[in-house]
């Protein structure tokens, strides 16, 4: 049975999400075989998902950084934390 | 006492532009990226006494930041409709009635893995991921730049294991149409 390049799409997707079935992975395998295009589709993603291995390795942007507004208020906030901490430990 | 040792104040000097870059390149907005570095500092503060120093401080503070930013997610989606994206299906475009392919997806014969430090390809690629649906986009850096497991994902956006797989793949087809049209297809005329 010839399966409609759509639902491939699908199942290549879906095989980089979850464990397909016995019965998915023939459909898979069969109409890979058989379909160029699918083929093509299947060998792209699967690149896609390397390059995104490799983003997750090796990235964050070097040069973003914190502006100095925020960091002000950001220590402001901190410091507030610290002396109601200390105000606790004084009633211990 | 152990308490003289701690000092967020010099936490946000060695890690808050760390923190920020990393919260930015998950939410993609200034203001809430530098609300996440001090909601992440202000937690760690008062739960200081459980980091056990197994970590380090920068893995521990990246650890709490996670968990702020997915409480983030959770917060905004609750406000927003969340299935509305799920209703159409944008993949129909791209099959005939029969289910053939409209878009004829290209053998990439370039190799993107070496591509991956080229500024131009990395543009290309940040281009056609603004371009999916909010939605699309979310789950799909959720999981591929986050590296978040599916419960995670489902749990922070309120949806199903199914959704998600759906939400996947509508965004990899739209991304693999993206990339072909931009990179794969523009920079090869022969």
């Amino acid at each position: 049975m010839k399966h409609a390049c759509k639902h491939v799409a699908r199942l290549t997707s879906d095989s980089f999400e979850r464990q397909l079935s016995l019965l998915e992975q023939m459909q898979l395998k069969l109409h890979l075989a058989m379909c160029g295009l699918c083929r093509n589709y299947h060998q792209s993603i699967k690149t896609m998902e390397h390059v995104f291995v490799y983003i997750r390795e090796h990235d964050l942007k070097k040069d973003d950084q914190l502006s100095n507004e925020s960091k002000k208020s950001i220590l402001y906030r901190l410091k507030k934390e610290k002396m109601k901490d200390a105000g606790m430990h004084k009633n211990h | 006492m152990l308490k003289k040792q701690v000092d967020p104040e010099s936490w946000l000097q060695e890690h808050g532009d760390y923190l920020f870059r990393y919260a930015l390149s998950r939410l993609h907005h200034e203001e809430i990226a530098a609300d996440m570095v001090q909601e992440t500092l202000l937690a760690a503060w008062r739960g200081h006494a459980r980091f056990k120093g197994d970590s380090t401080l920068r893995t521990w503070l990246v650890g709490i930041m996670k968990h702020k930013i997915i409480d983030h997610i959770r917060k905004e989606i609750r406000n927003r409709k969340i299935n509305h994206e799920l209703e159409n299906d944008p993949t129909s475009s791209s099959f005939a009635e029969n289910g053939a392919w409209q878009h004829a997806p290209s053998a990439w014969v370039d190799n993107p893995e070496s591509r991956c430090d080229d500024l131009q390809f990395r543009l290309v690629l940040q281009q056609c991921l603004e371009h999916l649906p909010k939605k699309q986009r979310q789950v799909f850096e959720m999981r591929e730049l986050a590296g978040d497991d599916t419960s995670t994902i489902c749990k922070a956006c309120d949806i199903t294991s199914t959704h998600l797989h759906v939400l996947m793949h509508r965004a990899r087809l739209a991304l693999q149409i993206c990339l072909q049209k931009h990179w794969f297809g523009g920079s090869n005329s022969s």
